[in-house]
């Protein structure tokens, strides 16, 4: 913009200059204002990269284990139990996968013990999902179901 | 010094806060598109680390459980009895209402099972976990 003013005839043209000028000072409030908008996003924003875990199929009550063909993972403070023993996370895979490979339709159930955290739980359900399980659900151990 | 008063009119300074302006705004527009508004959640909680890929959608139902075992909906605290009468509640307005449970990675899981079997109770068909990527 020109800083040299025009003293000669007020033209159309100088006056819209004149009005551009005094817009321009008045632009501080406006910077305010935005700075104040600025501030509410930055901090009212979130920017947390949420995923999910589908656990759709719907897993009957404790009390009648009725679900047929369905494979059971106990995951307990010591360890995952898996088909009557203990097995470690790369066999569960391995077997998980051979059970699915003739019924992919296969349910997979999910059934943490008393006091076992929720991360750990999601880090089995994370590895049943990588041995290609479709259909995955948490199941209520059957004294929990009774204590609360 | 005669010369520097000369060279800053007073002008000057309003248009010298012109590019502060276009930054300024750009930021505004880019903290009002990529950042979404963060609900207040009822308790701090920190959701299980997974490497499941599925975005979390922000639909429906949010059910928060605290790692001592507290339950929120829609950031408003309630016990079980009640989370599953409004539950029913929503469920019979929506069958296919999701609902997303996001529970704290460090608290026990047979909580978040008994809550999720109280919300199939209800009538829940679609039940999403609520996790983070892993950094």
């Amino acid at each position: 913009m020109t800083t040299t003013t025009a003293p000669k005839p007020r033209s159309f043209s100088d006056r819209v200059r004149a009005g551009r000028r005094r817009s321009l000072i008045s632009l501080t409030p406006l910077i305010d204002v935005v700075f104040i908008l600025l501030l509410f996003f930055m901090l009212a924003s979130s920017f947390v990269d949420l995923h999910s875990i589908v656990l759709d199929a719907p897993a009957q009550g404790s009390a009648a284990p009725s679900i047929e063909g369905a494979l059971l993972v106990d995951v307990r403070l010591d360890g995952i139990r898996f088909a009557g023993g203990y097995v470690g996370m790369d066999e569960l895979t391995q077997r998980v996968r051979i059970a699915l490979a003739d019924a992919p339709d296969r349910r997979v159930l999910v059934r943490p013990a008393e006091q076992v955290k929720l991360q750990d739980t999601v880090h089995i359900l994370d590895a049943l999902t990588a041995a290609g399980v479709q259909r995955l659900s948490l199941m209520q151990s059957a004294s929990a179901g009774i204590n609360r | 010094m005669q010369f520097t008063r000369t060279q800053r009119p007073r002008n000057n300074g309003d248009e010298s806060i012109l590019p502060l302006t276009n930054v300024v705004f750009l930021l505004l527009i880019f903290f009002m598109l990529a950042g979404t508004l963060a609900s207040p959640d009822a308790y701090e909680i920190q959701p299980p680390v997974s490497a499941s890929e599925s975005q979390a959608r922000r639909d429906g139902l949010e059910i928060e459980i605290a790692a001592d075992g507290k339950i929120a909906l829609d950031g408003a605290a309630l016990d079980l009895d009640a989370l599953k009468e409004r539950a029913r509640d929503a469920l019979d307005a929506d069958p296919n209402l999701a609902l997303r449970l996001k529970a704290d990675g460090a608290g026990d899981a047979t909580r978040v099972v008994a809550v999720m079997q109280a919300l199939r109770d209800a009538g829940g068909q679609r039940l999403r976990l609520i996790t983070i990527a892993p950094e």
